[in-house]
């Protein structure tokens, strides 16, 4: 944490006229089916989807270097390290309870992540369904039904910087065990018009617009609830009838209940807001990456 | 000889087992308050101790066992003027905030229009963020500026301005706004959020309005009293739609508790003072 702090800190008094930065980039898995024992029907073919498991989603913070983004990212003035999908005043809003309890750091930790992610795909390798269908052979890669185990990772490369980003994705994954396919494209048609239950993306980097600072718990939640919450509909499935849809009662309970106002005092409120944001980060559908400054 | 020594032996033990008992006897609080759901159903449970210069209030969050287990704490230190001096919020066994309040002069008071400082500490003690208050001459809070302070460096943050009607104690406006190059295209400037404030002639608040895009006011919360001037009911409302209404029950003039319910009238959770 401290480290982070250090290197936000770096790079914020760089800046001298913008007290907060307003891009965001953010990481989206395809979590379809979100359930064991993790396989899809695509179109009369079984498939196994490693981001339906929460725990891979969630290693996926460690294997990325938010460090490596920041040095090899180009063409951008200003880039921050990101954890949550919201500005500055963490300390104000009380959000570094939860960033201190996760303990990422700028680096991450792809040792870890791998680690985590091999154990939590061999515990999945024992299911029932799975058992002798998903292994992970001599090659280093996960094998399902003789297959490899693919990740379409979907880059935009209508920016140089969005077109990096989403290669030192694609190469992380690699490492990981995936086979990785990168789509390139101009836009995220595919990512919001197709059904996930399709697989036709596993990952997405999107890129979001923050024209003003989020100074009150109420906007800052807008945004926690438009990035993680489904009843928003803006995650997975998009509320698009007749596709699979990403559910979480739990979050959605909770963020009804902010939204609402359903508490007694002002500490009440305080700790449903951070539950909220706790929820969100363990789920791991989104992934913030980095901030930036643009001007264009 | 003997008999004295074994007097002595029991006396010791005695003296040992109240002075164990009194570290392990957990402090009373002086309140608690119980709050269950809408089936009557236990969801947690307030406990406040009040010291001599200090509040605590500590929620409980009943599990799937039924367990109550600590969820936050919030304790305000204050000094002998009766104003906070420290608050600490503590979210899940982790420290979430730490504030530090600091007068002018090193005079707790809001008189000559002085300023507070609010800084606001990290878990490893940091100083991350700065929020001043500034009060009239009536000690009436007219600003409150927010900068970041991120090592060494401070950054703008937003500023909230208060207006008020002649010599009236509370604000009928509230006005929070970015310092950043933010501007909002409905009021053509750095506005974020507006809210505004109506009294009775005795200075009782009736109406919050709520504008979160600083111009549409959406959310409104309205206010009634009993004879004795006790808050008896809050409504809120989103688009002129009830929400839900909050009822306040007293015995003289302690309240009993507070029931939360919807539009149609079903309770959502209510919160009882034991």
């Amino acid at each position: 944490m401290k480290k982070l702090f250090l290197c936000s800190a770096f790079f914020v008094v760089c800046l001298s006229v913008f007290a907060y930065y307003d891009r965001f980039s953010i990481l989206i898995l395809n979590p379809a089916p979100n359930e064991a024992p993790y396989l899809i029907n695509t179109g009369g073919i079984t498939a196994f989807n490693p981001f339906a498991i929460r725990e891979v989603r969630y290693a996926i913070n460690n294997l990325l270097s938010r460090q490596y983004l920041r040095e090899n990212i180009t063409g951008l003035d200003t880039i921050f390290p990101l954890y949550l999908p919201i500005g500055y005043s963490e300390a104000f809003f009380g959000e570094g309870t939860v960033l201190d309890d996760i303990g990422f750091t700028v680096e991450g930790d792809e040792e870890r992540a791998i680690s985590e992610i091999t154990q939590a795909l061999t515990e999945a390798a024992s299911l029932p369904q799975l058992v002798g269908r998903l292994v992970k052979q001599g090659d280093g890669y996960w094998y399902f039904d003789g297959e490899k185990v693919n990740i379409k990772n979907h880059i935009r490369n209508d920016f140089e910087y969005r077109y990096q980003t989403g290669t030192y994705i694609s190469a992380q994954l690699e490492k990981s065990g995936f086979a990785v396919t990168d789509n390139y494209c101009d836009s995220s048609t595919v990512v919001r018009s197709t059904d996930p239950a399709l697989l036709e993306w596993s990952a997405y980097t999107e890129w979001w617009c923050s024209p003003m600072p989020f100074v009150t718990y109420e906007a800052r939640l807008n945004i926690i609830m438009q990035m993680y919450a489904p009843c928003f509909g803006n995650m997975p499935g998009f509320n698009i009838e007749g596709y699979w849809q990403y559910r979480n009662e739990l979050i959605d309970k909770k963020v009804n209940d902010y939204l609402h106002k359903r508490y007694f005092s002002e500490a009440e409120m305080r700790s449903l807001y951070l539950y909220i944001i706790k929820i969100g980060i363990n789920e791991a559908v989104r992934i913030p990456l980095f901030a930036f400054i643009s001007s264009n | 000889m003997k008999k004295i020594a074994l007097l002595i032996s029991i006396l010791a033990l005695l003296l040992l087992i109240i002075a164990c008992s009194g570290r392990v006897t957990p402090p009373i609080p002086d309140r608690v308050d119980i709050e269950t759901d809408e089936n009557g159903l236990l969801i947690g449970v307030y406990e406040i101790f009040l010291g001599a210069n200090s509040r605590e209030e500590i929620y409980k969050e009943a599990n799937e066992k039924n367990e109550l287990v600590v969820k936050w704490v919030l304790k305000t230190v204050y000094n002998d003027d009766g104003d906070p001096t420290e608050e600490r919020f503590t979210h899940e066994g982790l420290l979430s905030s730490i504030k530090r309040f600091s007068f002018e002069n090193e005079a707790s008071s809001r008189e000559n229009g002085k300023k507070i400082k609010i800084e606001y500490f990290s878990e490893s003690g940091e100083l991350r963020h700065i929020e001043e208050r500034q009060y009239d001459i009536s000690e009436r809070l007219i600003r409150t500026d927010h900068s970041d302070n991120v090592y060494g460096e401070t950054l703008n943050g937003w500023h909230v301005e208060y207006y008020y009607e002649k010599d009236q104690a509370n604000p009928y406006e509230e006005r929070i706004f970015s310092d950043s190059s933010y501007v909002n295209p409905y009021t053509n400037d750095g506005t974020l959020e507006v809210y505004t404030y109506t009294y009775r002639e005795d200075g009782l608040l009736t109406e919050k309005r709520i504008a979160t895009d600083g111009a549409h006011f959406g959310k409104i919360i309205l206010y009634e009293y009993d004879m004795q001037n006790h808050l008896i009911q809050e409504t809120y409302l989103i688009e002129a739609e009830t929400e839900w209404i909050k009822t306040y029950l007293y015995d003289g003039d302690i309240l009993l508790s507070i029931e939360l319910r919807d539009a149609g009238g079903n309770l959502i959770k209510k919160r009882t003072i034991d």
